[in-house]
């Protein structure tokens, strides 16, 4: 049965710890940040960043809002990194639909990270491993997938937690409880419930994101505005979806080329009756 | 937001040039010698010499802009028709076996007497340039479609790119077996007429090919038309409108077409020819150029 991480932008503080809490279990070292006077850690996912807290300040008329949204691989149930990995480094987990790349497989040709239609692109390139890290696994603690210079980075929903019963370590951390974790069904009607009980207690644009385009996500996400506010595409599609046309667009521009100019032009050698040479 | 993720840069840019230009070598130079019923042979001889270098150019570039280049063969071990780029490994492997290999040791068995069991086997010859020839296409078409069916909205966001590397890539193949044909002790200046005469079409047909792309991309609206904004009004408008379409499209067009309105009273000047060439390859790489750190900003 396929699971869920749901979000709920509405309860969320913003209090990071589900950055934190990624961050110390799979051994992630800490990003180097500037200090801008903002809320802000890390400012974008990367190699070993799977998942931070992004701010939105939004003016509307009668309100200035302030809105949290947790950035991270959205697991979708078709995803195009899958699609088009070349070196197959990707693959979905069957029995949780996370999806993870394979360390030792990826060449770090960054396809997936173009491929992908969320939050910029989300597998992020390291080209080199931490000190911290070499000298954890110098120790013989164990990290939890591999790490391999090189290769592409995104968040793996502690599938080595779920599949020991967990639940992932930012969900467990979570102190208001944003975070919840389950099968998706149940996450499904329990965001739906959410929803409705946030539109009456007057917030409009509350709704579900599980954007069918991609197949729906494993992250699945409560808002409180449109998903474009939150920098999230409100119709994401599967980067391959419409791979078809786009060939057959080239292969008529090669037949327009191939009768005009070619056929008219150089026809008109064999009709000129075989001059030179 | 998104600092630190421009991962493709102009390595990949050359290699997408390279690509569509191999490519179209291998394909004009055929459909030059088959259209005209043999007369343009030496054209196709010339496309063909030139596409095992240039593609083992681009792939030296691929494979050096890998992170993991010893790990290389993992594409090698995979086939996913999904993924354009596995589809690409193996068009651009078939495509280098027969127009890159097979097809010139035919041309160097007639011109030069090595392999002699080759010479003479027009037949054969003309099967493998063909096939090279399609796969030619294929690998043009391929170095747009990469691009195309990624979420970045200047690439994906319409159909229409993979028409305006398809249309690139033909005239910087045209261009450089014209530059070729221009340095020859012995010039053929009724072929090399005619491929200044079906390149100036070919621009002009790319010239079309952008304005689809860019109309397609600003009636898209949100992020698509912003792209489009990018390279038309933006960022990137100077290397849109002064490098791609001045220098790359209209200044080669302007030559071609003075070439062949002198063309009847006297030769043109052999440099004009080899200035439009250059313009047309310089123009190709920019194209590439453009849309990968053009792709970039919106995102």
């Amino acid at each position: 049965m396929a699971k869920a991480i749901l979000y709920d932008a509405s309860k969320c503080t913003a209090c990071r710890a589900c950055y934190v809490a990624c961050k110390q279990w799979n051994v992630l070292a800490a990003a180097e940040v500037k200090k801008l006077g903002t809320y802000y850690n890390a400012l974008d996912l990367d190699g070993t960043t799977w998942n931070l807290i992004d701010f939105i300040e939004k003016d509307e008329p009668d309100r200035f809002r302030w809105l949290f949204i947790s950035k991270r691989c959205m697991h979708c149930a078709e995803p195009s990194c899958v699609n088009v990995c070349a070196a197959g480094a990707i693959k979905k987990d069957l029995e949780t639909g996370f999806v993870l790349v394979d360390q030792d497989v990826c060449i770090g040709c960054k396809n997936c990270h173009y491929a992908c239609p969320f939050w910029g692109g989300v597998p992020r390139f390291r080209g080199e491993i931490s000190e911290d890290e070499k000298e954890w696994l110098a120790h013989g603690k164990k990290i939890p997938g591999k790490r391999v210079a090189g290769t592409v980075y995104k968040c793996r929903g502690c599938i080595d937690r779920v599949q020991n019963g967990l639940t992932p370590a930012c969900v467990k951390t979570c102190p208001p409880g944003a975070l919840q974790f389950g099968e998706k069904e149940e996450m499904l009607a329990i965001a739906e419930a959410r929803v409705a009980a946030l539109k009456e207690r007057g917030e409009a644009k509350a709704q579900v994101y599980n954007p069918s385009g991609v197949g729906g996500t494993a992250v699945t996400y409560i808002l409180l505005d449109d998903p474009e506010t939150y920098g999230l595409p409100a119709d994401p599609r599967v980067s391959t979806a419409d791979m078809l046309t786009k060939w057959i667009m080239g292969l008529i521009a090669a037949g327009i080329l191939t009768v005009v100019p070619f056929w008219m032009v150089f026809k008109a050698a064999e009709a000129e009756g075989k001059g030179g040479e | 937001m998104h600092e630190g993720t421009h991962y493709w840069h102009y390595l990949l840019a050359i290699y997408l040039f390279l690509g569509g230009l191999a490519g179209a070598c291998a394909y004009s130079g055929t459909f030059a010698e088959a259209f005209s019923k043999g007369r343009y042979k030496n054209l196709a001889k010339i496309g063909s010499y030139c596409v095992l270098p240039i593609i083992a150019l681009g792939l030296l570039i691929l494979v050096v802009d890998l992170a993991r280049p010893l790990y290389f063969w993992h594409f090698i071990i995979t086939c996913r028709p999904s993924s354009v780029m596995s589809q690409g490994v193996w068009i651009l492997t078939i495509f280098a076996i027969t127009g890159g290999v097979i097809t010139p040791a035919f041309f160097l068995a007639e011109d030069r007497g090595i392999l002699p069991f080759l010479k003479g086997k027009e037949g054969a010859r003309k099967l493998f340039q063909w096939i090279g020839a399609i796969f030619g296409i294929l690998t043009a078409g391929y170095t747009g479609v990469l691009l195309a069916v990624k979420s970045v909205p200047l690439w994906s966001a319409t159909p229409f790119l993979p028409m305006v590397f398809v249309a690139s890539a033909t005239s910087t193949g045209l261009a450089l077996i014209l530059l070729i044909a221009n340095m020859q002790a012995k010039k053929d200046e009724v072929a090399m007429g005619a491929l200044e005469k079906a390149d100036s079409i070919v621009i002009v047909i790319e010239l079309i090919a952008f304005a689809v792309l860019l109309i397609a991309l600003s009636g898209a609206g949100g992020l698509a038309a912003d792209a489009a904004a990018v390279i038309v009004s933006g960022e990137y408008a100077f290397l849109f409108w002064v490098g791609v379409v001045l220098i790359g499209l209209l200044a080669p067009l302007a030559i071609e077409l003075y070439s062949a309105s002198v063309a009847k009273k006297a030769h043109p000047p052999a440099g004009l020819t080899t200035l439009a060439s250059v313009l047309v390859l310089v123009g190709g790489l920019l194209v590439r150029w453009l849309f990968m750190y053009g792709g970039h900003v919106v995102r």
